[in-house]
């Protein structure tokens, strides 16, 4: 076989430090176009070449993608990145047709030379990450040019870092925390060591009898904790919401900050699966990965997708839905309803925070908002800091005592319910 | 180590011999695992053969499977190990009166007889191979355990404080499975292969069908293949996995069917409709889905 018809990483692979450095590339360009990928992973993969046939393409590939992938979600953008990355001539193939990649403005000859710089990428895929194009979701659909996109992303910054904003942002992240707290209340596996517990610690009450030669004089005891709950937070991101979007983006990243499992997902006509290390991004590195999709709000299209996709696993009775949206769906209230009912059961709670409720005179008329509200547990108002905090106090009220808090969702809202209508909260 | 994997072929050779049907790109995944004796994380939707994955490895390598399943709240102690206190009383029991000191009944009753090992202390102290250690549906358990796995999968010895360090001469395989109720920690992917396993083809799942079912009539199997696939692409709670597949397969051959018609589904679907509403649904569906896996 010539050299030159050999496929490209055999020709490095009799060059150990040109194979590396390939590597290292590849790796590096993955993590560009925005898949997860943890240090050291190269180094992984450089381990499994050595113990593989490498003239096994497919024997390659896979073993590049068990060390370098470790998502379901980048193994479409990994395929195709390895196949632009590593081909040369006849072994180029296509792009894998079908899974959202075709359309992607991407030069694959270059690709394969020069890796991209961070600004490069971004400029030809526009203000997106490649997480919501690799989900199917186009980057170009837009019909927004981009001065408008980043006027709009430079209002939200502004909105963020105005004096004011601090302030709110902090009494924010208190009520996320009390969210946390109130919505915790069902019991851990986990104990605690507490003289009053139920429950006898064994090792505990073992250890200390030693000291009065083996007879155990005093039980020592435990009490189990209390579980913190699975949040999946489900923000809707479509251009009606524009103007609440500051608020409801600072009060997802304190709930992010405040809850250990959050799964956050942004909608409008389609659904992302935002990462969980959401926490430590930005306000407008959040704004780029909302989808700018057009067709209107499909609220319960949306829920569908997540429902079969995420739904078995995500959900469950210690998983508490909890959805910003101001309900104006331009989908069939049937379909919002059906996803809603799913949504529901499969639930501990579902709460809707409605930024339009904050607004006096608004009722719950529109078609789908009224469709989804028969399963929705807390319908609440999300208008600043202060309504959510006092929407909070009332519900721990309601509630009662720490123990029976395991109706607290179901029983407060019942009681809120009267109040609400007339927007008084 | 009895014998030494030197390729994926073998790899392939011995998932077939003990009738788990895999494609290449698991093979690869299973065998680096082995050779660079790093943990194989393996996620996919439920009831696609993630925990089989394990079984087929220690069967091939003849070998001990421990299994430790994780549930939220799992703790050290159901994990690692736990000291039986039962006999500890009894112990001082019989101790009583004699001259011992404190410190000396202390350690007689803290040591290796009073042990109960759980499956992670089993599996670090092997004796004679290397055993498989499959640590199942990792997501369930919390944080916590999460770290403290990761202790054990760096160093391959855990200490117990009234013991000493226990070290693994044979480190295990380790699998773990998981479905994805939590995005796991970067510090436990890093130290993992990756391994994701989407619902099979139609003709691996009628490989599989075939060869975990050798009664099967070749035209039932391609059936309840197509029928499942296209069960998976309508809109249910549950969708099935391969387990509902195979499931479902063994009611019709212990029914001694030969081809679906829509009573038999009717009668059978229990085996992979998992919900009042999945039910229903696939009842008004059946002839479509019939007529479809037919054609």
């Amino acid at each position: 076989m010539s050299d030159a018809a050999r496929p490209v990483w055999l020709q490095l692979a009799s060059r150990e430090t040109d194979l590396v450095a390939a590597v290292v590339g590849f790796g590096r360009l993955l993590r560009q176009w925005g898949v997860q990928l943890h240090a050291g992973a190269s180094l992984v993969a450089l381990e499994t070449l050595r113990v593989i046939d490498l003239e096994r393409r497919e024997d390659f590939r896979f073993a590049l993608c068990a060390a370098l992938v470790h998502r379901p979600e980048d193994r479409p953008l990994f395929d195709y990145l390895f196949n632009s990355y590593w081909a040369t001539g006849a072994d180029r193939l296509a792009p894998p047709a079908n899974e959202g990649l075709a359309n992607r403005p991407v030069d694959a000859k270059r690709l394969g030379r020069d890796v991209p710089t961070e600004d490069s990428v971004e400029g030809s895929i526009g203000s997106f990450r490649p997480l919501g194009s690799s989900l199917g979701l186009s980057p170009d659909d837009g019909d927004e040019s981009t001065d408008v996109r980043s006027a709009r992303r430079g209002r939200v910054v502004e909105m963020a870092d105005d004096a004011a904003g601090g302030a709110a942002r902090a009494e924010l992240e208190r009520v996320a925390t009390r969210l946390s707290s109130v919505l915790a209340t069902r019991p851990s596996r986990r104990r605690r060591p507490d003289r009053f517990g139920p429950i006898v610690d064994p090792r505990a009450t073992l250890r200390a009898s030693l000291h009065q030669g083996g007879i155990p004089i005093e039980l020592r005891r435990q009490r189990r904790r209390i579980a913190r709950p699975r949040l999946v937070l489900f923000c809707d991101v479509s251009r009606s919401m524009d103007e609440h979007a500051s608020l409801l983006l600072e009060f997802s990243a304190a709930v992010l900050r405040r809850f250990w499992q959050v799964e956050v997902f942004l909608f409008a006509s389609r659904l992302v699966r935002a990462r969980s290390t959401w926490s430590e991004r930005t306000l407008p590195e959040l704004r780029r990965m909302m989808p700018e999709c057009g067709g209107g709000t499909q609220i319960g299209a949306a829920l569908a997708e997540f429902l079969d996709g995420y739904g078995a696993a995500l959900l469950g009775p210690a998983t508490v839905s909890l959805i910003l949206s101001d309900g104006l769906d331009a989908g069939e209230p049937d379909v919002l309803a059906r996803a809603m009912e799913r949504l529901a059961r499969h639930s501990r709670a579902v709460i809707w925070l409605n930024p339009l409720l904050a607004q006096s005179g608004y009722e719950p008329r529109a078609r789908g908002m009224a469709a989804a509200l028969p399963y929705v547990d807390l319908f609440a108002p999300i208008r600043d800091a202060r309504s959510l905090w006092e929407l909070l106090e009332r519900l721990r009220a309601a509630s009662g005592s720490r123990r029976n808090r395991g109706f607290a969702i179901r029983a407060g809202a019942s009681e809120l319910d009267a109040t609400q209508h007339t927007g008084a909260i | 180590m009895t014998h030494v994997i030197r390729d994926i072929d073998e790899v392939e050779g011995f998932l077939a011999k003990s009738g788990y049907v895999a494609d290449r790109e698991i093979a690869t995944a299973l065998f680096l695992a082995m050779r660079l004796r790093r943990p194989l994380l393996v996620e996919g939707y439920a009831g696609v053969g993630k925990t089989e994955i394990a079984k087929a490895l220690a069967e091939a390598l003849e070998t001990d499977l421990l299994r430790l399943q994780c549930y939220e709240g799992l703790d050290a102690a159901a994990a690692l190990y736990e000291w039986n206190y039962a006999k500890q009383i009894l112990r001082i029991r019989m101790e009583e009166g004699s001259t011992l000191s404190a410190t000396e009944k202390e350690s007689t009753i803290f040591s290796e007889p009073y042990l109960l090992a759980r499956p992670l202390l089993e599996a670090l102290r092997s004796p004679l191979r290397s055993p498989v250690l499959l640590i199942d549906e990792v997501d369930r358990a919390d944080e916590e355990f999460e770290a403290f796995l990761l202790e054990v999968l760096a160093d391959w010895q855990i200490t117990i404080p009234e013991l000493g360090t226990v070290r693994a001469e044979h480190p295990p395989y380790v699998v773990l499975t998981s479905n994805r109720v939590r995005e796991l920690g970067d510090a436990l992917k890093r130290r993992c292969l990756y391994l994701w396993i989407g619902y099979p083809t139609l003709a691996k799942e009628m490989a599989i069908v075939k060869s975990r079912l050798p009664g099967v009539h070749e035209d039932l199997a391609r059936q309840i293949c197509r029928f499942v696939e296209s069960l998976r692409e309508i809109d249910l709670d549950k969708r099935p996995g391969v387990a509902e597949t195979l499931d479902w397969a063994s009611a019709l051959v212990e029914l001694h069917q030969d081809h679906l018609t829509p009573e038999i589904v009717q009668a059978t679907l229990g085996c992979v409709a998992k919900s009042k509403r999945d039910v229903e649904r696939i009842g008004e569906l059946t002839p479509e889905l019939i007529r479809r896996a037919a054609g």
